[in-house]
């Protein structure tokens, strides 16, 4: 599921050391365990600002410059598709 | 209830976008991208390119804060962005800036209410409003043949970024009808706010959740009419109760909406649940409310409910005032032709009644203010009437087709010269038309409309009232057979 | 070695006693000749592209502008997003990709005049500690070619180390400016979350990361810092503060100093390490500084698993868009999903892929409450404890717990290798700045300290990392 949710396909002999590999990174991350239920608010923003929003930023027009023409079509951008 | 008698739930949301806005939610690209070759209204931000960052923008964020006062909603003391991710070509992210509640997130509306007018009963009706949330658009997607089977995906990201919201009303909408007129209401509000122009192609779409009495409920997606809404939750409706009394069983899935052939069709079922992994999008700071609440107070003054209030205190029926204010510039040439004297009701019929039944006619768009003459030309006319100088039915028939073909018309090279004579034209017509007014005699009734058309030939260029003529014809030949006989 | 330093070179440049051009055809030589083996730079800019440009801030300085970098020669990481060279973040997955627009912090040395010479090499997406990560190579080490210059912004450092450019732009997400600094004997500066524009970065973990500035000495740093930072419009994430004006710092009174030096920032070093820091510490107290030994850290157990799972899971986020469909690399099969499955398998090393999946992990449903919402409490936590005592005092500790390792001693195991982020993380953690640079070397190899401050403290910190500097007698130091 996870791999499906990450869009990531791994062989089947990648599959143990990644695995391996996972469940030591997640043991790790499982220290944070002890803050689950400790009642303060959680930090997203560090300076816990706020935003007063502009109007306009001047944020430029862009071509798809980068894009080789193969992924265009009469200016649109070609992704395959088949119904999934 | 539906045919088969079993009750039903219907919940809808409802996607708007802030076309008028002027700029997408997180860029200063257009809110309003139609008529732009593709990938041509983009940048690095509604792109999604990696290090351009979203920055909301004040005037969307105002226009949707005005949408959750219409609603009277409970609103947070700050909003929060919130990151959703799926896969998809539309996305250039791969997730979706949107409003989530929960996982540290903050909708703008979390719970209100939306009046809505009802003129087919002429009632004013009400919804329970879940949540508004603020949100941007993805990107408009083009297949060959079939979504289901096209080998390519061919993406204009002109529409990604554009911001929208997204209105979730509680299951109780009453039915297909007054769904219909509650989204109806909701885009007329938002169009007189300023936020939306409803009549640009895709500025809005409708999903609607039904369920039948003992089924589980069914979701149809992208309905992108008002008039499709009713049909597709009369479908589906029936669609539902059909298998239900058939002793079969409704599974909860997503249905799609084909408004060519007027029918739901099954949306491919997802083999698995999404997840969304929503978080805060750590980018954008969240936004305090406050300020937004009172830039957004002064659009309130013009909701249509206001307005029809506003024509009703001039002795105008609620459901005539409805037809003004469904359009804006009738409405608003209404309001200032009686400000320069008009007589309200009669400026009213005219207006909402024959004026708009003939600017359609003539394929002119009412919408649109130049298809209306000015409020001074109303004021003149229904001042004629009202002094008794010519009737409604005078100026309806000999002038208001001639204004609605050129608004710009002056009234007094319109108006004709009264027929004060008309019963000596009648007297002639009869005379001269000896073999109609015999048909007549004998029972062929139209006969009658050849000699109004005469009598109104001979009066060609004058003030007539084609009703008036009739009823004089008929009362003399009436006379003409008590006479003979 | 000491070549000259920027705000030396500046100087002539500006008195008209040095053309610029021979400056910076003189560092192309350097480049020349170190490249082959360190590998510093994973794109560099054409020789004639360059040489326009010279003639380009040559032309200014005769119209009689005096830009505060006219000629300095500045290397840039390559997250950092450039539209006149290719940016990939050291990753396949943005082969080709050259973007339609300039990070604010590029326009910002473009506009004075800087010489952008390329994009340096990093471990991909900057998920990675010592530059062995990068898609394309490792870089080594100059001070010693079988070590690692540390990483992720390793390409920056080593460059700087060898006499490769003048100035350096990094970005430190955990560590990523400070450990390359330390390893390479150069300084480096992760500023106050908010006073550097991240517009252009290529985004591992937002909420942790700046984009920040590296040079061979102190003064060096001020210089690029008052270009680069102040409020941008276009990172709604950017403090309301102007640029700093930090070129003209003092270095500090030390009997006006204050330093913490919490055991928990030292103790667990290696003890070379350990030994040059708290020398360094004595020195300074007998130069009058008041330094204080026993004040605690004692959030600093569970920073780095608080750092890491917020880190993955804003990275996981972040690289959903690489997907096949609007940059150059592809791997195409019959669906979107397969195409998007195939391009990011092939596009994306093992590690950035582990740190997906763990980050898809954390946001999940049945883990959310527990990872992500947890560790982002805790953060509120550590961040607390640390903005207490930056009140008091400038912290002081170890950059990295060991010496800058060999290729390949710390890949093959993550938790080793996370391990080596254990001091840095905190300043990322809690927003505040923190500023590195030599004290010492170890046969031959350097040894690095930071020093954190209060939000917005640069100045502060560079007036005693110039103290520092006068006792060190680094200022400008450049490997052979
Ligand atoms: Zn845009």
């Amino acid at each position: 599921m996870l791999l499906r949710l990450s869009r990531l396909s791994f062989n089947d002999d990648e599959l143990p050391e990644l695995c391996a590999k996972l469940r030591e990174i997640r043991q790790l991350l499982s220290r944070v365990r002890k803050f689950k239920d400790l009642n303060v608010r959680p930090l997203y923003n560090v300076w816990d600002q706020t935003l007063e929003p502009p109007d306009v930023v001047e944020e430029r027009y862009v071509k798809l410059s980068w894009l080789g023409q193969g992924s265009l079509r009469s200016g649109m951008v070609r992704v395959p598709w088949r119904g999934e | 209830m539906s045919a088969e008698g079993l009750g039903y739930r219907i919940g809808l949301e409802i996607h708007v976008q802030l076309t008028e806005a002027g700029t997408k939610l997180f860029c200063d690209c257009k809110s309003n991208y139609r008529g732009m070759a593709p990938n041509t209204n983009v940048c690095p931000v509604c792109l999604g390119l990696p290090g351009a960052l979203p920055v909301p923008r004040r005037r969307p964020l105002v226009l949707a804060t005005a949408a959750a006062l219409l609603m009277g909603c409970e609103m947070p003391t700050e909003m929060v962005f919130t990151r959703k991710h799926y896969f998809y070509p539309d996305m250039p992210k791969n997730y979706q800036i949107t409003q989530y509640q929960g996982g540290g997130g903050a909708p703008i509306c979390l719970g209100g209410r939306l009046r809505y007018y009802d003129p087919d009963l002429d009632v004013w009706r009400s919804v329970k409003v879940r949540r508004i949330n603020v949100e941007e658009d993805p990107g408009r997607t083009e297949y060959e043949g079939s979504i289901q089977s096209s080998e390519y995906a061919y993406v204009d990201y002109n529409r990604s970024g554009v911001p929208l919201i997204e209105v979730v009303t509680e299951p109780d909408v009453e039915g297909p009808r007054e769904a219909r007129r509650l989204v109806e209401y909701l885009l007329l509000a938002l169009d007189y706010m300023g936020a939306t122009n409803p009549r640009l192609e895709g500025s809005f779409r409708v999903d609607a959740n039904v369920s039948v009495e003992g089924g589980e409920r069914v979701e149809v997606k992208n309905i992108g009419s008002t008039l499709d809404l009713e049909r597709a939750l009369r479908y589906e409706i029936f669609r539902q109760s059909k298998i239900i009394s058939q002793g079969g069983k409704v599974r909860r899935e997503t249905r799609g909406w084909d408004p060519v052939r007027k029918v739901t069709k099954p949306q491919r079922a997802k083999e698995y649940e999404e997840e969304y992994l929503y978080f805060p999008d750590p980018d954008i700071p969240t936004v305090p409310i406050k300020d937004l609440v009172a830039e957004a107070r002064p659009l309130l003054l013009r909701t249509p409910e206001r307005l029809m209030e506003a024509i009703v205190s001039y002795g105008v029926r609620q459901r005539r005032s409805w037809a003004l204010v469904v359009t804006k510039p009738a409405a608003q040439l209404f309001l200032s032709s009686v400000r320069l004297g008009a007589e309200p009701r009669a400026a009213s019929r005219l207006i909402a009644v024959d004026l708009k039944g003939l600017i359609k006619k003539f394929g002119k768009d009412p919408n649109d203010p130049s298809s209306w003459p000015g409020p001074e030309t109303i004021a003149r006319l229904t001042m004629l009437v009202a002094s008794g100088e010519y009737t409604y039915d005078e100026i309806k028939y000999n002038v208001l087709p001639a204004i609605a073909n050129d608004p710009m018309l002056d009234v007094k090279g319109v108006l004709p010269p009264k027929a004060n004579n008309i019963d000596n034209v009648i007297d002639e017509v009869i005379m001269s038309e000896v073999k109609a007014v015999r048909d007549y005699l004998d029972g062929k009734a139209k006969a009658l409309d050849y000699l109004v058309g005469r009598a109104l030939r001979r009066m060609a260029g004058l003030a007539v009232d084609p009703k008036a003529v009739r009823t004089s014809l008929e009362e003399r030949l009436a006379r003409l057979t008590s006479g003979t006989q | 070695m000491r070549p000259l330093q920027a705000h030396e070179v500046i100087n002539e440049v500006l008195s008209g006693s040095m053309d610029l051009e021979d400056h910076v055809l003189q560092i192309l030589e350097r480049v020349k000749e170190k490249e082959d083996t360190i590998r510093a730079f994973i794109a560099l800019a054409p020789e004639s592209s360059i040489r326009a440009r010279v003639r380009e801030v040559r032309e200014w300085l005769r119209e009689g502008r005096r830009p505060r970098l006219a000629g300095l020669v500045v290397a840039v990481k390559d997250n950092i997003s450039t539209s006149f060279l290719p940016t990939t973040a050291g990753s396949r997955i943005l082969e080709g990709y050259v973007p339609p627009f300039d990070a604010t912090v590029v326009r910002r040395l473009m506009e004075e005049g800087a010489i952008v010479i390329g994009k340096t090499n990093m471990d991909e997406f900057a998920m990675g500690s010592t530059t062995e990560l990068s898609a394309y190579w490792p870089t080594r080490n100059p001070w010693d070619l079988e070590r690692v210059p540390g990483g992720s912004s390793g390409g920056s450092a080593a460059a700087l180390a060898y006499g490769g450019a003048d100035l350096a732009l990094g970005s430190d997400t955990g560590g990523s400016i400070r450990l390359p600094a330390a390893y390479t004997a150069t300084v480096g500066l992760k500023p106050t979350y908010g006073l550097v524009s991240r517009y252009g970065l290529i985004p591992y973990a937002n909420s942790l990361e700046q984009i920040g500035p590296m040079a061979r000495s102190v003064r060096d740093l001020a210089l690029l810092l008052d270009v680069i930072s102040g409020h941008d419009p276009r990172d709604a994430t950017t403090l309301r503060v102007p640029p700093t004006s930090t070129f003209i710092a003092k270095p500090a009174d030390p009997r006006s100093l204050r330093v913490c030096a919490p055991p928990e920032l030292l103790e667990a070093s290696e003890p070379p390490v350990k030994a040059a820091i708290t020398k360094l510490l004595g020195r300074l107290e007998s130069e009058g500084a008041a330094v204080i030994y026993d004040r605690h850290l004692t959030t600093i157990d569970d920073a780095l698993a608080v750092y890491y799972t917020i880190a993955l899971a804003e990275a996981a986020s972040n690289l959903a868009r690489y997907d096949g469909k609007l940059y150059p690399f592809v791997r195409i099969a019959p669906t979107y999903t397969g195409t998007a499955t195939e391009t990011r398998s092939r596009g994306f090393g093992p590690e950035v892929k582990r740190r997906i999946i763990m980050g898809v992990t954390s946001l999940s449903e049945g883990y959310r409450d527990e990872l992500y919402m947890a560790a982002a409490k805790g953060r509120r936590v550590i961040r607390d404890e640390v903005l207490a005592m930056s009140r008091n005092c400038l912290i002081a500790g170890s950059v990295s717990p060991v010496l800058p390792p060999r290729l390949g001693e710390r890949i093959t195991d993550p938790l080793k290798l996370y391990a080596l982020d254990i001091y840095t993380v905190i300043a990322n953690l809690s927003g505040v700045p923190s500023l590195t640079l030599p004290v010492d070397f170890y046969s031959d190899l350097p040894i690095g300290m930071q020093l954190m401050g209060p939000p917005l403290s640069e100045a502060q910190l560079i007036s005693a990392g110039l103290l520092v500097e006068s006792l060190t007698g680094l200022a400008g130091v450049a490997a052979p």
